[in-house]
């Protein structure tokens, strides 16, 4: 199924229902529906042709779903940038996919303009509002009043739906290209064991720029039920309000999120009884969590799950299994095959360590215009007309097919839920003057992850601080990307070949 | 001071509350030296992000000694500096 006519069909079963809740405005399906199809006539007008990529620089709104929406019914593929990524990251994105429109907004329009300049062939640059435009910019809101039918497609689910830009080991993005069909078959599944009916009212915090996020929108526009938009989590009180004032059913967060949910000292007296589920992912739960998530939501049934962009969701824990395997993620979603496997691909008995490898409708196309990279993710499967994915993360599996998560398998950090590649850091602290020598590291912590830390040496007679280096990182990286300690030391350990040893050699 | 002439400090004023978190924020969260107005979003900006926000709350109820209820933790109350001082205040004896 194409991922558009979600909106589609549900518009025809329940026009007036409301569909986004994003901010104060609230939009019902057949106005979704309406406002797509409305877009996506102006885009393939605008030259949007179909697989043309469409990028969305912009933090969680109505304008940010709308532009996923009307790309696709349009053809096109579309590109969520985190709204935190700096101008450099930005442009190389919009130069690598070739972006033909960038839809921003006025806040985000300096740093959009920054990135136009690397690009070779610049993207249309498309602007909410109709009052200001300035120049060389089209208005969302006119894209929209624009009269006419959406264009007849003859896509299928096999053409590409969006690109998703990951950090590679090598410290440049990769784009994760997904057809229509692998999100379709992430949706079903994840409908399937979260029970997503049209009763289902869901809180989305999580950025749209993520796989994560993402389905937050499309398991319940797929269900005819109600997506409810926030820009992130600051504060844990509106997060209460918005759950209580929505009759929210399902809330999908990560370790980060339920931190700042747990400041909140009363949430079990909170009456919010609505929640039927809450599922985490992007990192793993830290064990302390778990009881204090329970008490807090009485109501909700907790999944805990494992996922990487590169087939969106691997693993689901039935929350029934949660205190009998706490340490576990869980077992394969429906429609998905997964094994443990050695350097070679061999699959492993229960209990080793190895790789865990993926099967099924729901992995990648493979990165853009990289086929080396692809070539390394993306192996020959049992039969010629198949593939299967790594995952690059090493697991352990039981007799019963339960998942326990071990490592990374290569130089990757993951923080937050992000991957950072540590060579990335490295170049951004390399370019302030006095670094001699540097190396970074990921290092446990209960709630990132793993935290950042980068260990500098400095050239003779060179004078820096900790927030010196954290301020230059901030200047040039995405947030999550900085260290979060900074330790200045004599020498760094190298191996024979002289070459500063990696964090693996290292780090227990 | 001399119309009531009680001994120890003066209360702490809305500016002096806004004063001492603009420069937890300078030295925390801005590292470039720049640093923030009295009425600027700290988290529209993109000064403060989540995890910031929440050591900037840990920060207030060490420095003042005072806890925050789980209703106070709300956007309208932490924006910029100036409606911290504000709110702050009223969490403080007179």
């Amino acid at each position: 199924m194409l991922l558009h006519e979600y909106l589609r069909r549900s518009s025809r079963q329940r026009p007036a229902k409301v569909a986004l809740v994003a901010g104060q405005s609230r939009i019902t399906y057949a106005q979704l529906a309406r406002d797509t199809d409305a877009l996506s006539g102006s885009l393939v007008r605008a030259g949007v042709q179909r697989g043309d990529r469409v990028a969305i620089y912009l933090e969680n709104t109505s304008e940010t779903v709308l532009g996923v929406f009307g790309t696709l019914a349009a053809g096109g593929v579309f590109v969520v940038v985190n709204p935190a990524t700096q101008p450099d990251r930005l442009g190389f994105v919009l130069e690598n996919c070739g972006a033909r429109i960038l839809v921003t907004s006025h806040e985000k329009l300096p740093a959009a303009r920054q990135a136009l300049t690397l690009c070779t062939a610049p993207p249309a640059l498309v602007l909410p509002g109709t009052g200001d435009t300035p120049a060389g910019a089209v208005s969302f809101t006119n894209l929209l009043a624009a009269p006419g039918d959406p264009p007849r497609l003859t896509s299928t689910d096999v053409d590409l739906a969006g690109i998703i830009y990951t950090s590679g080991s090598t410290g440049k993005p990769k784009g994760v290209c997904l057809s229509h069909g692998n999100i379709h078959a992430v949706v079903e599944g994840v409908t399937e064991y979260l029970e997503h009916t049209e009763r289902d009212v869901v809180l989305c915090v999580l950025p749209l720029s993520s796989s994560y996020g993402l389905l937050q929108l499309f398991v319940p526009f797929s269900t005819g039920g109600t997506v409810v938009l926030e820009k992130g989590v600051m504060f844990p009180y509106e997060v209460v309000r918005r759950i209580r004032d929505e009759g929210v059913t399902g809330f999908a967060g990560a370790p980060t999120v339920f931190a700042i949910l747990l400041r909140l000292e009363g949430l079990e007296n909170e009456g919010l009884s609505s929640l039927r589920y809450i599922t985490n992912a992007a990192a793993a739960m830290p064990a302390s969590f778990v009881p204090r998530i329970r008490k807090a939501f009485p109501s909700a049934r907790l999944f805990l799950m494992h996922g990487l962009t590169e087939c969106l969701r691997t693993t689901y824990l039935p929350p029934e299994d949660l205190d009998t395997r706490p340490t576990s993620v869980g077992r394969g979603m429906p429609n998905v095959e997964l094994w443990v496997a050695d350097n070679d691909g061999r699959p492993l008995g229960p209990g080793k360590v190895g790789e865990m490898m993926v099967r099924g409708p729901n992995i990648m196309q493979g990165y853009w215009n990289d086929p080396e990279a692809t070539a390394r993710m993306i192996l020959p499967g049992r039969h010629p007309w198949e593939k299967v994915l790594r995952t690059g993360d090493l697991f352990t599996m039981d007799e019963d097919g339960y998942f326990t998560f071990v490592a990374r398998s290569d130089e990757l950090i993951k923080s937050r839920g992000e991957k950072v590649s540590p060579i990335e850091v490295e170049n951004a602290i390399y370019t302030l003057e006095g670094v001699a020598e540097v190396r970074v590291v990921g290092v446990p912590d209960a709630v990132l992850g793993q935290a950042i830390r980068a260990e500098v040496v400095l050239k003779p007679g060179m004078a820096l601080d900790e927030a010196a280096v954290k301020g230059h990182c901030k200047r040039l990286l995405e947030d999550f990307k900085v260290p979060q300690t900074v330790v200045f030391v004599e020498s760094l350990p190298k191996t024979a070949g002289g070459k500063i040893k990696r964090s693996k050699d290292t780090i227990a | 001071m001399h119309e009531h002439g009680t001994a120890g400090a003066s209360p702490v004023t809305e500016q002096q509350i806004a004063a001492t978190v603009g420069e937890f924020v300078r030295r925390n969260f801005l590292f470039d030296g720049r640093s923030v107005g009295p009425d600027e979003s700290l988290t529209q900006s993109g000064v403060v992000d989540s995890t910031g926000i929440l050591e900037l709350i840990e920060f207030l109820e060490a420095t003042y000694r005072i806890k925050f209820g789980d209703a106070d933790l709300v956007a309208d109350n932490f924006d910029s500096l100036s409606t911290i001082g504000r709110f702050v205040r009223t969490k403080l004896p007179a």
